[in-house]
């Protein structure tokens, strides 16, 4: 178990960039909310998947929608625990774990604020280990766990339930038609899990790798060494070629940007 | 044909040129003063000289850093109030949260966030509230504060609310300078709001610096129009300078690079700007600066203005040489090179002199460095050029060889075999490329519009933005038959159910 400080956030920022691939939108504005609820003197647990009881309630959350909304559209902060605190209702029980969905890009960073504001603890693992652009590709839904009841919730605090959904390539395709009509961008709960369930499907181990990647570029940019090599080395990876990006085009389908 | 001047105000040296169509008629440098009037002056007074009557000039272009400095250097900034228009967005990281401390000290603490702004679509995220900007009015008048600077969410696709409250304002408060976040930049909220704050912070600057460059221009008879260069390397009038100074803040380098594209004729290349302390390496794309695609750090505040894409590093003619030869920079004697360098008679061991005594540069006296150690020479000229070759690693997006431009008054620094480059050239008056890239600024005219498609086909909405664009630069100045597109981009409106796309076109013109 450890606490989230103000350093271990700007690793985790630097390294749940790295993790994205390119996509998952930058970490900067929710590391920017996360570094603000510490400023508030909120504490930020982190546990391991093994801490976590058999029997215990889990959730993952997550924010949906486009980087380009998100960047112009900030938050209110707490939508992904309204959403949270529907599906409580919703389903009778009380959550007491958060899970990440997505490590990559600023997903990584709204479970915290999540944690923050509510004072539940993260678990150290996530659902993709990297960014996906999609609900069912996540290892929830590869290993059996269903994506329904889902919540998800806007600015104004208004929530849309899904309390059944036959499968999740639906509920990604619902639940984004919802978000559209919200603003563009919107916070989400789903799925809720028992302990067991979570410790089965989930990757463990992501939140403290982002930041110990983090920390390994981050230490090689202040000594000059080789930020590359740090990866490389954190991951025990190799470098297979080294080229410069010359042309990047992002065309926009179906309303959303493709990672 | 007409003459021209182009002035640079920079931090250390205000340059000039005097131009008649593509050619250098004369050009002079003095130091900058700190209220900018006696060096524009004194640099105008030699351009002129006995020939030149104050009535031939046509127009004077002038391209500053003043701005750029003042922010760097946290002074002239007056406390500002910043207000977002946003709620119930936004609420999760309040205005100007993540300014450096003594940045944050300079412009005070007077943030607010009160109901309003749109959605990606133009809707309303919430009507905009009254009452809320009442208590902003009563806490301005209070606390005496004489800049606001206001941005909603999504005031690029809908400026109505910023353009409600600013209204509102004005009518309690007419003295009240305010920036409108829709003027300043393009979507991402933060960037944009940083960027609005700093405008609206230095508006007093602004208005003493602007007022400055007039009386220089007043006191030798001169009644040309008066231009300053923007970010983009095209021109805004004085008045519109006076009220968006932070559209000055990377011109310095676009307007360098842009003269000494003039200068060669080069469309596509690389120019090296190497000064007393820092070298800038940017690219050139069809004779203007490549764009950088991230957001730029002024003063440690994040923006997202349109700037060029350059590698900046600490090398110049003033640079401290140590470790015999493997290290020089990033510190530099600066302006005193003149007393400090070797070959100026000074005991500092500097960049120059290695070139110098290299027998590569011939300024000052080479008989002051013939005692250099010559394995120092070696090794600082790879040194010198190891440095100048990985920038230009940096700033290409090819393999190939590029063609290379060299200004600026530390380029005497590189010798002719530098890596990576296919050829070298050393234009004459490359110590003045900045002021040239300022005399032969254009102008230009912008349509940055959401367009619907219903009932109408891309090629229409795309031809309708591009004439737009083409008036404006007309009504800009630009004569009609030199007009040409730039800048064309679309960006598509992601989420957005019905087809509606966001169109920026760019036109650029001469003026005579």
């Amino acid at each position: 178990m450890w606490t989230i400080g103000y350093d271990d956030l700007e690793s985790i920022a630097v390294g749940a960039g790295i993790l994205g691939t390119g996509g998952g939108g930058n970490p900067y504005i929710g590391k920017l909310m996360t570094r603000r609820c510490l400023d508030d003197g909120a504490r930020i647990q982190v546990v391991q998947p093994d801490d976590v009881p058999d029997e215990a309630t889990c959730a993952s959350v997550g924010g949906m929608g486009a980087p380009t909304v998100s960047i112009e559209k900030i938050q209110r902060g707490d939508e992904p625990l309204v959403a949270l605190r529907a599906l409580e209702q919703f389903t009778g029980k009380k959550v007491g774990y958060l899970v990440p969905w997505e490590i990559g890009g600023t997903n990584s960073m709204r479970p915290l604020v999540q944690a923050a504001k509510s004072g539940l603890p993260v678990v150290d693992a996530d659902a993709m280990g990297r960014a996906f652009p999609e609900l069912q590709m996540c290892t929830y839904s590869i290993y059996g766990v269903p994506g329904a009841p889902a919540a998800i919730s806007d600015v104004r605090g208004d929530v849309a339930l899904f309390p059944n959904i036959s499968t999740d390539q639906l509920l990604e395709r619902y639940a984004r038609a919802v978000t559209i009509e919200m603003g563009g961008s919107a916070g989400i709960a789903s799925p809720l899990m028992s302990g067991a369930d979570m410790k089965r499907t989930v990757i463990p181990g992501t939140l403290t790798f982002a930041r110990d990647l983090g920390a390994a570029v981050r230490q090689a940019r202040e000594t000059l060494a080789d930020p590359v090599q740090a990866v490389l080395d954190v991951c025990n990876g190799q470098s297979l070629f080294r080229g410069q990006d010359r042309l990047r085009r992002t065309p926009c389908r179906q309303g959303i940007l493709p990672r | 044909m007409s003459l021209r001047i182009g002035i640079d105000v920079g931090g250390t040296n205000t340059d000039g040129v005097l131009m008649q169509g593509g050619e250098v008629i004369s050009w002079a440098k003095h130091g900058t003063t700190h209220d900018v009037t006696d060096g524009i002056q004194a640099v105008l007074r030699d351009l002129l000289g006995e020939s030149i009557a104050p009535g031939e000039i046509d127009s004077v272009m002038i391209g500053t850093t003043h701005f750029t400095n003042a922010v760097v250097q946290r002074r002239d900034l007056v406390p500002t109030a910043a207000l977002r228009i946003c709620l119930p967005a936004g609420e999760a990281i309040p205005p100007l949260y993540d300014w450096p401390e003594d940045m944050q000290a300079c412009v005070g603490n007077h943030r607010f966030m009160v109901h309003g702004g749109h959605e990606f679509d133009g809707r309303e995220i919430s009507a905009l509230d009254e009452p809320e900007l009442t208590q902003v009015a009563d806490y301005l008048i209070a606390n005496q504060i004489e800049s606001l600077a206001i941005t909603g969410v999504f005031a690029p696709v809908s400026p109505d609310h910023e353009e409600r409250a600013t209204s509102y304002f004005l009518e309690r408060l007419p003295e009240l300078n305010i920036t409108e976040s829709h003027q300043i930049g393009r979507l991402s909220l933060l960037e944009r709001e940083n960027a609005t704050a700093l405008n609206a912070s230095l508006a007093p600057l602004a208005k003493r610096t602007v007022a400055g460059f007039k009386r220089a221009l007043d006191v030798l008879g001169i009644s040309a129009s008066l231009y300053i260069t923007q970010n983009d390397g095209t021109l805004m009038s004085a008045e519109f300078a006076e009220r968006y100074p932070v559209l000055t803040f990377s011109s310095g380098p676009t307007n360098s690079m842009r003269g000494a594209a003039a200068l060669t004729g080069l469309q596509d290349g690389i120019v090296i700007d190497i000064g007393g302390t820092t070298t800038d390496v940017g690219m050139l794309v069809a004779g203007f600066p490549r764009e950088a695609s991230f957001a730029i750090d002024i003063g440690g505040v994040r923006t997202n203005f349109r700037m060029p894409d350059l590698v900046s590093i600490g090398l110049g003619g003033g640079s401290i040489v140590r470790d015999g030869g493997l290290r020089l920079g990033p510190d530099s004697v600066g302006y005193e090179i003149r007393e400090k360098a070797l070959v100026f008679g000074g005991d500092t061991l500097v960049a120059t002199d290695i070139a110098v005594a290299g027998g590569w540069a011939d300024v000052g006296d080479p008989s002051l460095v013939a005692s250099v150690d010559e394995a120092i020479v070696k090794r600082g000229r790879r040194t010198i050029h190891e440095m100048i070759s990985r920038c230009i690693d940096t700033i290409r997006t090819s393999s190939a060889a590029v063609p290379i431009v060299l200004v600026g008054g530390g380029s005497i620094l590189v010798h002719d075999e530098l890596a990576g480059a296919s050829d070298i050239h050393r234009p004459d008056h490359y110590l003045v490329a900045n002021a040239i890239g300022a005399a032969i600024a254009q102008v230009s005219g912008e349509v940055d519009q959401v367009f619907s498609l219903e009932g109408t086909t891309r090629q229409q909405v795309l031809l309708a933005a591009e004439n737009e664009a083409r008036a404006k630069a007309v009504l800009a100045g630009a004569r009609e038959d030199t007009i040409e597109v730039v800048e064309i981009e679309e960006i598509p409106l992601p989420y957005l159910p019905s087809s509606a796309i966001r169109i920026r076109v760019k036109t650029v013109g001469s003026l005579d």
